[in-house]
This record gives structure tokens, C-alpha cells and sequence, in this order.
């Protein structure tokens, strides 16, 4: 087995009842080499649950790998701001994307 | 067609106006702002008779359109210098919306000492002496006006600050629970409402005649599909992240980002953050049996407000806001939300912006003058400025005048208005909005931050440059748009995911007025508005030099992404170059 990793976890919102967890902010293990989404079975969340990640404050993804030491917060639907607050913005937003992915 | 009431201080007299055809497609932030740019002289001192104040609903107002009820407060800034509109919720837009009124200007000044009320009803306006009400603070003056014309009544006023004329001065809107707990804080309006003499303005609309609609089939139709879209976004839905944790759903987050600014802007993270936390306010106001979910603006459906009590179960304050834990709590060292909410009711009963009032007690803070941290010591500032004491006078004046009293370097201020709460280093799309917005340091001018902390969609990152200026930009002017409807702005958060509620907006507009318009014009209206606005401050005296955040943003590093503020001046001059 992998060597266990330490990372403090903060889940946003009603993520803490979700998970069952009594504070906000706790300790937990991972095997090294997991990435954010290999944490959510851990806490019994499920992905649709999780709309904003940052792994020690920053933007990150289901993908983003954890390192010993971490800082990883979930945050939910609910408390997710939404990206496309202009209409310009999100005109030109969409524009970016559509020429990234041809 | 929608009337104007105008208000001569100077001789008493009242007068119930049609729009003039070039204010007539105007309303909230596009009335208040061109009434203002139009008629009040640039270079005026904001105390004196020639500067204005207008107080407008929104072209939305009246209307069983779901969070039509903001209403805007406008006039020259005696905080900025600058043109100002300063936007407020509660149950008064919707009142003079059903009476048919889009604003009211108040003109001239009243004969020195003299303290005057405003009677708006169906059968017309009437200006009453109200010296009985002196140096009464907000509570007890909603109160006995209650008592006097009915409970049920909007009431606009000023409390002790804006008697005082202070710059930090707000002016109180009563809630649907008739309690003077929204406010129109930023940039003094309470002091030029002051320096007219008007203590309050009181609305009643009793046998209002209502809306009148172009089309009110069409309006129904759009109006639901509007509300539909705010009942299916999770943060605006009932039982989403606005109703159950209030704005203060954002300490935690941006304490998460490093971008909560702490002890006057020295750090971005606060260790005392979930002592504040919305979760925590949730947790308290529920276990207490107050209310965490509460609807503090006529027609709102997101009810991000609250009623916060104490141990004992008693009220303490109303909508007990994220940026007020902020700058009274990890602006201010201070991790006790009771201490908080009552630095907010207190706020709030002198009528003080509570931004403002603790960016200030913050430098006085870093000054030494108390401790950060100290609960006690803030509250027992806040009652100096209550009195009207020499030290009082100093942090009333604002955050800017408190730093130079002190001879504080560290002044967090753009246009001499106190940022809000994401500091500008870690959200940098907000801190272009702070610079070049012409408000003065406003977070709800260009709301950055949403865009910037989630990777998803169009992830803007918020640490980086790129992108920020484009960002700021566009936001403002969908900003403009929206208050100029008198929408709130927390709509944007569902439209702006659900593409038919965003066109449910033009939709409502052309069925009320039987007007046109399509998105694009709803974006040029918004563009129009800044513009009238850069052009006031122009002839004010501002120049770019005005559009840049303190000098410290570029120079400390912020901890812990040790990130600088590095848009540059080139970047930011053609932020609102259209």
C-alpha cells in the first residue's frame, strides 16, 4: 500500500453534515498519489455535490493531484457563485472555448 | 406616465412633475445619475444648496416582477467628490412604484437647524417640520413615524451621522418588517440628506393606483419566467446558498482564496474566519430561534437576509451582511459575531455605512488608538461617532480623513471611498472595478469575484492580469443595466446560468412600457449610464490619476499567495474607454 498522506480538509456549506463531519475544517489521510476526486468516496460525497475546488486556495479540479500537507475545500452548488456574470464576458468566454476545442 | 417629485428645501415648497421627456426611458441608477449629471454643478460643495439628492425606484418597481425592489440614491458625494449612487433594498421602491412615482429630487437646503419630513400618498406630497425628531437615531424614528401614519408605511432616513453631515453617513430604508435595517451606505448620501434638512420621507401606499402595463399578459409571462429561473439556481433558490447562509455564505470562501482582507489589509487570511463564518451564523441564529432566512426587500424571492438575536433570544440586528462581518470582524481583528451584530445595529440606528465606519476603525486600529481584536474597544468607537465627539467626527468622516488624522500610510481607499471586502491582490478582476469604477472603491459596481475564484466556464484566474480589464469592463456595464431596472444584483448569480431568464429582462421592460428593446440595448443603456457618470466627474476634477488603487496594493505582497496588485495604468485607463 502507498504511504498515507496528511491534508486538512474544509467543506463549505452543509458539506460538513453530508459527510457526517463535525466541524468545518478537520484532518484526514490519503494514499499519496490521489487526486481530489479520489477524497470525495472518502467523505460518503458525491461529485454532483461539488462545484468549487481549491486545493490550498487555489482554482483546482477532480483532477488535481494532493500532496502531503495539502490543503484541500469542497464547496457546494449552493455556494457557487456563478462564472458568467456579464454578458459581454460570457459572449467572449464561449467564443475562447469554442476556438480551444477546434 | 411616471411622475417626479421635486422638493425646494429652500422655500418649503412641493411639486408633483410628468418626467420630462429626457428622464422619461430613466429609472434607479439611470435616473439618479442623469438627473444629477444634468442638473447639479460639478464643482459644488456636496453640502451645499446646489447639489441635489435624488432618490429613484427602479423602471421595474411596483411590478410583480420577483427582486424589483431596490431603489438608488443619488447626488454629488461629499465622501468622493464624485458623482454618486448608492443602491439600497427594503420595502420603499415598490411603494412609489405602485404610486407611479420614478424619484424624488430634493433641492435648495432648509433654513439652518431646521429638520423637515416628506409625506408621499395617493393624494399627492406634503412637507411637514419634523424638529420634534431631532438627533433621533433610526429605531425610534421609524418607530414614532409608524405610529403616526400606520405600520405599514416605507420610511427613508437619516440618523444621527446624517444630521451630523458625516461622510461615512447612510440613509435607512425600512425592510418589509418596517425595520430601518437597509441601507444606502456608501459614499454620504446621508449627509446631503442632512444638509437639506430632511430627517425622513415617509410613503404610503394605501389605495396606490398600481402599475400600468403595455402589455400585461406578455409581463406575466416574462415575470415568470424570470422567478422560474431564481427558483431553479442553487444559489438563489429558495433553500440555496443565499437563503440559508445570507451573504455572509462568502466569508468562508474567500478566507479560502487568501483573499479576505485582515487586520487592515495586511493579510488575506483570517484565523478567526469560522468564528465568523456564514455557517457558523447559521448555526447560531437557528440554535438562538432567530431567522436565518428572511425576505428584507419587497417582492424578494432569494431572501438572503436574517434577523440575528442574542443569548436571550432578543433581536439584535437585521441582515447581518458579509461585507459588514468583514469590515467590523477580520478587518478589524475581531472574531465575536455577537460583538459584530451589535456594531451593525449600532451602525445602522446612528446611520453609518457599516463598510466605511470599519475600514475606518481599522486604521484607527492600525493607528493604535485600540487594539486589533478588541470587540469592546471597536463598539465603544462607534458610540464616539453616535455622539459626535471630536474623535467620533474624525472616523465618521471616513476611512481616508481617519488615516490622515493619524497619519496612517496604509489607507485602503480608492476616490477616498474604503474598499470592500476581497482585497484587490488575490480578486483582481475586483480591484480593476475598484479603481476605474466612478463610484469610488465598490464591489457591487463590477462583481468580480464570482468569475474570478471558480475554475469553471470562464475561469478568469483571479491571481493572474489576463483577462481582468475585459472582465471589470463588461461587468459594470451588465451592472448598470441591472440597477437602472432596480433589480437586485444577486439575479445575475441565476440569469446569468439560465439564458431565458436573462431574456426575461428586456421582455418585462417592453411589456411594461411597450418598448423594443433587446439585450444589446439593455447593455448600451448600461453603458450610457457610466458614461454620464465619467463625464460628471470629469468636470468635478477627476483625472486617471483617480483610477488607481493605493500605492501599498503594488508594493506588499499579500500573504499567503505573496501576490501584488500588477494591472497596470495603461491597462486601467481603457478600462471605461467606450
Amino acid at each position: 500500500m502507498d504511504a498515507a498522506m496528511r491534508i486538512t480538509v474544509l467543506l463549505g456549506g452543509n458539506l460538513r453534515n453530508e459527510a457526517g463531519e463535525g466541524c468545518q475544517e478537520f484532518e484526514s489521510e490519503l494514499p499519496s498519489g490521489s487526486r481530489v476526486e479520489d477524497l470525495l468516496p472518502r467523505l460518503g460525497l458525491s461529485q454532483d455535490r461539488i462545484k468549487m475546488i481549491m486545493v490550498n486556495g487555489r482554482g483546482a479540479t477532480l483532477d488535481t493531484a494532493i500532496s502531503e500537507g495539502d490543503r484541500v475545500a469542497l464547496f457546494p452548488p449552493e455556494l457557487a457563485f456563478n462564472t458568467f456574470v456579464s454578458l459581454g464576458f460570457r459572449k467572449e468566454s464561449v467564443e475562447k472555448r469554442k476556438k480551444q476545442s477546434a | 406616465m411616471r411622475k417626479l417629485i421635486r422638493v425646494n428645501m429652500t422655500e418649503g415648497k412641493v411639486q408633483v412633475e410628468e418626467l420630462a421627456p429626457a428622464y422619461a426611458a430613466l429609472g434607479g441608477r439611470g435616473l439618479t445619475s442623469g438627473i444629477v449629471a444634468s442638473e447639479v454643478p460639478p464643482l459644488c460643495h456636496p453640502l451645499d444648496p446646489s447639489n441635489k439628492l435624488v432618490v429613484a425606484a427602479g423602471l421595474l418597481a411596483g411590478t410583480t416582477c420577483a427582486n424589483s425592489g431596490r431603489l438608488s440614491i443619488g447626488g454629488k458625494s461629499p465622501l468622493t467628490g464624485g458623482i454618486k449612487e448608492s443602491n439600497v433594498g427594503g420595502n420603499v421602491a415598490t411603494k412609489l412604484g405602485k404610486l407611479g412615482i420614478a424619484g424624488m429630487v430634493l433641492e435648495g437646503q432648509a433654513p439652518e437647524g431646521k429638520l423637515f419630513c416628506l409625506l408621499v400618498n395617493k393624494d399627492g406630497v406634503q412637507l411637514q417640520p419634523a424638529d420634534e425628531f431631532k438627533g433621533l437615531k433610526n429605531y425610534d424614528l421609524a418607530s414614532k413615524l409608524q405610529e403616526k401614519y400606520g405600520e405599514k408605511v416605507g420610511i427613508v432616513s437619516i440618523g444621527p451621522a446624517g444630521e451630523m453631515k458625516f461622510s461615512a453617513a447612510s440613509v435607512a430604508v425600512t425592510n418589509t418588517n418596517g425595520t430601518p435595517s437597509r441601507h444606502a451606505g456608501r459614499g454620504g448620501m446621508g449627509a446631503v440628506m442632512g444638509s437639506k434638512g430632511m430627517k425622513a420621507i415617509v410613503v404610503d401606499d394605501k389605495e396606490a393606483p398600481g402599475v400600468t402595463y403595455a402589455d400585461k399578459e406578455a409581463f406575466k409571462e416574462a415575470a415568470g419566467i424570470f422567478r422560474d429561473a431564481l427558483r431553479e439556481h442553487p444559489v438563489t433558490k429558495p433553500g440555496g446558498g443565499l437563503a440559508v447562509y445570507g451573504t455572509n455564505v462568502l466569508t468562508s470562501i474567500l478566507n479560502e482564496a487568501g483573499g479576505l482582507p485582515t487586520r487592515n489589509f495586511t493579510e488575506g487570511q483570517f484565523e478567526g474566519a469560522q468564528k465568523i463564518s456564514g455557517e457558523t451564523m447559521h448555526d447560531v441564529i437557528k440554535e438562538r430561534g432567530g431567522n436565518p432566512t428572511h425576505s428584507g426587500c419587497s417582492t424578494c424571492i432569494i431572501q438572503c437576509s436574517n434577523e440575528y438575536v442574542d443569548q436571550d433570544k432578543n433581536y439584535v440586528t437585521s441582515a447581518l451582511e458579509y461585507e459588514t462581518i468583514w469590515a467590523n470582524g477580520a478587518n478589524c481583528g475581531i472574531d465575536d459575531l455577537d460583538a459584530i451584530a451589535e456594531i451593525d445595529k449600532l451602525c445602522d440606528d446612528y446611520g453609518l455605512d457599516t463598510i466605511e465606519t470599519g475600514c475606518a476603525v481599522a486604521v484607527a486600529m492600525h493607528a493604535g488608538v485600540k487594539a486589533f481584536g478588541d470587540a469592546a474597544g471597536a463598539i465603544e468607537l462607534i458610540h464616539e461617532i453616535g455622539k459626535g465627539s471630536p474623535l467620533g467626527r474624525i472616523l465618521g468622516s471616513g476611512t481616508a480623513v481617519t488615516g490622515q488624522a493619524y497619519g496612517v500610510s496604509h489607507v485602503p481607499v480608492v476616490k477616498r471611498q474604503s474598499l470592500p471586502a476581497y482585497d484587490p491582490r488575490a480578486v483582481k478582476g475586483i480591484g480593476v472595478t475598484y479603481a476605474t469604477t466612478p463610484m469610488g472603491a465598490d464591489h457591487t459596481a463590477g462583481y468580480a469575484v464570482a468569475t474570478n475564484i471558480l475554475k469553471v466556464g470562464g475561469f478568469v484566474d483571479p491571481l493572474k492580469r489576463e483577462g481582468q480589464v475585459d472582465l471589470s469592463r463588461n461587468l459594470q456595464i451588465a451592472t448598470a443595466g441591472v440597477d437602472a431596472a432596480g433589480l437586485c444584483v444577486f439575479i445575475a448569480f441565476a440569469v446569468l446560468d439560465i439564458p431565458s431568464g436573462l431574456e426575461a429582462i428586456p421582455k418585462m421592460l417592453n411589456a411594461q412600457y411597450g418598448w423594443d428593446l433587446t439585450l444589446d440595448d439593455v447593455m448600451e443603456y448600461g453603458k450610457q449610464i457610466i458614461k454620464t457618470e465619467l463625464e460628471f466627474n470629469k468636470a468635478a476634477g477627476f483625472t486617471p490619476s483617480d483610477d488607481r488603487l493605493p500605492e501599498f496594493f503594488s508594493k506588499e505582497p499579500l500573504k499567503p499567495h505573496n501576490v501584488v496588485f500588477d494591472v497596470s495604468d495603461e491597462e486601467l485607463d481603457t478600462v471605461l474607454d467606450f
